[in-house]
């Protein structure tokens, strides 16, 4: 007959709630969720900073630098570039991503 | 100073005195005049407190949950279907681990309007997190409503607490009591304190999603909390005694329960009519006392293990319905007594939407138990048709008979 | 205001949750560019609460409160009373922003009377609802905000009414501040929350926020089609304070003559929500009445614009 787990020895866990802190890549690197990525033809680039602003994911600087450990290749960088100095480019994954 | 007070009146001297700084809340009879006198307090200065005339009970609690989340002394008062009406929220304020206080009016539920006591309205939110401490006097609910800031605030418990008293008996009527001075609750109660709040010099978030592998803890925390309440309310209780002077019991109060034989287990005010019980069946040579549970969350295990298992005879006295089983005290009852106990446990449930409960029927059928004369299980004996119901039920025999529906 | 001198700071931290070319969280951060980061949020549930990331990292940099559903007017009434206490006491040397960010559904539904009472209240905040025009957390089902024949999850065949209108409701509450704005119009949607953080009361935003899963377009053209939707009159830019009306941005200048009203199917084949008006034949019945509504808003706001110097000074707020 196993033997019976007395009540002190559950564990004492102390104060847990749903506490989240703040962090880059809360979920994870995104940039795994691309299948097209923005890449930046600088000789184009006015530094108009619409994709900048555009940009769902925060992860253009203020200065046109594309972090692509974040970018999850929505397009709306190039979509609305005037210049159209964003190309999305498919990127060459292997299968396992 | 000595004062002749409504219990609502002194639910508000209990939020004045403790400092309380947002209250929140929407008037609902008979909790109302607590609201009242706040405001009156207030616009006389003699109360430093915002307080937002929220749009209804639901919004109640949002708003106390979001002061308390900036770190505020925050207070809220309800009743019945204003206490259902937040029910979505009592368990998010429990789970948000933030202190809060609220009184609650025991008031019964409708369908159709009854502004009568039964304690039907907090036993059905028994299982929110809330701790619930059911007050006998008026005395009692100013002196549990400073008592509940110490409890909610305590670092090991940080849970909100529900003081809980009956409609009219005690929420209406006039009584004697002594209200302490500022000085002398300051000195009980230290200021505010919590384990997190919405502090813009360190972010957090708070309640984002939580998946099955992270949030059982959050729940056992929340349990744990409960069982160190146990704690806080005896240390609170204690204290309270020492600085200010009364005392009402902690998690139980008890009646001549020393050489007992056979208990009378109530809540609320019908537990002080219990005590008039106890007198005349000790008359009749039965050895009873009475125990009132004050703390129904977290419940009285150990001490009512202590007190009920060794005697003969328990009669649970139940003021709510648990449908589709039994009275709900009765069965919690039992639940702390089993494995430990060869008592007759007996339970009536009565009083329901403030339907007297006078000692003579308590006499009565605790002296049937006592006599072998019951079965261990719920009754209703105060249930009997009157004229009213047979009004009722001609006038749809009548409809019946009319739309051919028999 | 311009774009470059919008500050660089983020609130908003990458790698979050949010689908790809999400509006919501665009908005966030263009919200947060004006107000900064003495800011207490509140989100209430919506899709924000999920791409904020789930239990224990969170891609918001503010001091953040997730709230139950209809809570929004309710739960930032006691964060500003709880504030203006803690100022009083000195513990802040400033209020700070106080910020319910909810969607159409915690604002049009089932948010509404927690909304309406704060306002009635002139509570201290601002609201924003940003407006995906249905419940796209919960997968798309229609709200009060759904535009007339717009597919929905339970308007399979298109939504037979016409929607709430939220930013007039708030206007009829005599609120200090009531604005619309798009993400398409990014320096006047910062001119909005930096006029609104300076105002003590209840303020109220609405952003509009074509969602590409829930509206069925690519995730490239979030951006246009909020763009589309203000060049077509279909989402409307304007102010509302001191009793006064301003139109905004792209509206103004269709309203005043600089631009014409660009025709409404030109957002509506946009969207794959609108598809059925579309295909497999033209619903011309339809597409008229919504044209028709679109046309008769801005006519009569053209009239009475040019009316403006012969009668008196005045806007019309927006007819139905």
């Amino acid at each position: 007959m196993p033997k019976r787990k007395k009540k002190e020895e559950e564990e004492e866990i102390g104060f847990i709630t749903t506490l989240s802190v703040p962090c880059e890549g809360s979920v994870g690197l995104t940039g795994s969720w691309r299948v097209f990525m923005p890449v930046l033809d600088e000789e184009k680039c006015n530094k108009c900073l619409l994709c900048w602003i555009y940009c769902p994911e925060a992860c253009i600087t203020k200065d046109i630098k594309i972090n692509y450990d974040y970018c999850k290749g929505c397009g709306i960088c190039a979509e609305e570039c005037p210049r159209k100095a964003v190309a999305m480019i498919k990127e060459e994954k292997n299968e396992t991503g | 100073m000595r004062r002749v007070e409504t219990g609502n009146h002194v639910a508000a001297w209990g939020a004045r005195l403790a400092r309380v700084e947002v209250v929140s809340a929407y008037p609902i009879t008979p909790q109302t005049q607590v609201i009242e006198e706040i405001s009156r307090f207030i616009d006389e200065g003699e109360m430093d407190c915002e307080y937002i005339p929220v749009e209804s009970e639901h919004s109640a609690m949002a708003a106390m949950i979001g002061s308390a989340a900036m770190g505020v002394r925050s207070f809220s008062a309800t009743s019945a279907h204003g206490l259902l009406y937040m029910h979505e929220l009592l368990h998010w304020a429990a789970g948000i681990r933030l202190p809060m206080v609220m009184v609650n009016v025991n008031r019964a539920l409708g369908p159709g309007w009854n502004i009568w006591c039964d304690h039907q309205d907090t036993i059905a939110a028994r299982d929110t997190g809330w701790i619930q401490i059911y007050c006998a006097s008026h005395q009692e609910i100013l002196d549990t409503t400073i008592q509940a800031f110490r409890i909610t605030e305590d670092p090991k418990v940080i849970l909100p607490v529900m003081v809980c008293y009956d409609a009219i008996f005690l929420s209406h009527n006039y009584m004697q009591v002594e209200i302490p001075d500022q000085e002398t609750v300051d000195r009980f109660l230290p200021p505010f304190r919590s384990l997190w709040k919405l502090d813009l010099d360190y972010p957090l978030t708070h309640g984002a999603v939580i998946y099955p592998d992270d949030y059982e803890e959050v729940r056992y925390s929340m349990f744990q909390g409960l069982d160190n309440a146990r704690e806080a309310i005896k240390a609170a209780a204690a204290e309270y005694r020492d600085v200010v002077g009364s005392f009402h019991g902690d998690m139980v109060e008890t009646y001549r329960m020393e050489d007992a034989e056979c208990a009378l287990v109530a809540m609320g005010s019908m537990a002080s009519e219990a005590k008039v019980a106890v007198d005349e069946l000790r008359e009749r040579g039965y050895r009873c006392g009475v125990v009132r549970v004050r703390s129904f969350r977290p419940f009285p295990r150990e001490e009512l293990r202590e007190l009920l298992a060794p005697l003969r005879a328990v009669m649970v006295i139940d003021r709510s319905v648990s449908f589709g089983l039994e009275g709900p005290l009765y069965s919690e009852v039992k639940a702390v007594i089993y494995g430990h106990s060869d008592a007759e446990v007996y339970d009536i449930i009565t009083g329901l939407g403030g339907r007297d409960v006078t000692y003579e029927l308590m006499v009565e059928n605790t002296e049937a138990a006592l006599k072998g004369r019951l079965e261990q299980e719920t009754r209703w004996p105060t249930v009997r048709l009157n004229e009213h119901h047979l009004v009722m039920k001609k006038g749809l025999e009548e409809y019946w008979k009319k739309e051919g529906v028999r | 205001m311009r774009l470059r001198d919008f500050p660089e700071d983020e609130v908003f931290l990458q790698g979050s949750a949010a689908c790809q070319g999400c509006p919501g969280s665009a908005a966030i951060r263009v919200a947060f560019k004006a107000l900064g980061r003495k800011t207490i949020l509140a989100v209430i549930a919506s899709c924000t609460s999920v791409f904020q990331s789930p239990f224990p990292l969170s891609a918001l940099d503010v001091p953040t409160i997730n709230m139950a559903f209809a809570t929004g007017g309710a739960v930032a009434s006691g964060i500003t009373a709880a504030a203006d206490r803690l100022v009083a006491r000195g513990e802040f040397e400033e209020k700070p922003n106080i910020l319910v960010w909810a969607g159409d559904g915690g604002t049009y539904d089932i948010g509404i009377q927690a909304l309406s009472g704060a306002a009635e209240r002139d509570a201290d905040f601002i609201y924003v609802c940003y407006n995906n025009e249905a419940y796209s957390n919960t997968g798309t089902q229609r709200s009060g905000a759904t535009p007339y024949a717009a597919w929905t999850t339970n308007t399979t065949k298109g939504k037979e009414e016409w929607r709430k209108d939220i930013p007039q409701i708030m206007v009829a509450h005599g609120v200090p501040y009531v604005a619309t704005a798009s993400l398409a119009y990014p320096t006047d949607m910062y001119n909005k929350f930096a006029k609104a953080k300076e105002i003590k009361g209840t303020r109220y935003i609405e952003i509009q926020a074509p969602c590409p899963p829930g509206w069925k377009f690519p995730s490239s053209h979030t951006i246009k089609v909020a763009r589309l939707a203000v060049q077509t009159g279909m989402w409307m830019l304007y102010e509302h304070e001191g009793g006064k009306t301003t139109y905004s941005a792209g509206t103004q200048r269709i309203i005043q003559g600089q631009s014409k009203l660009v025709p409404v199917e030109e957002y509506l084949k946009e969207q794959g929500r609108f598809r059925h008006l579309f295909s497999p034949e033209r619903d011309e019945v339809k597409i008229a009445e919504i044209q028709g509504r679109m046309s008769h808003i801005f006519e009569t706001l053209q009239f009475t614009h040019k009316m403006k110097e012969h009668i008196m000074d005045i806007e019309l707020a927006p007819p139905r």
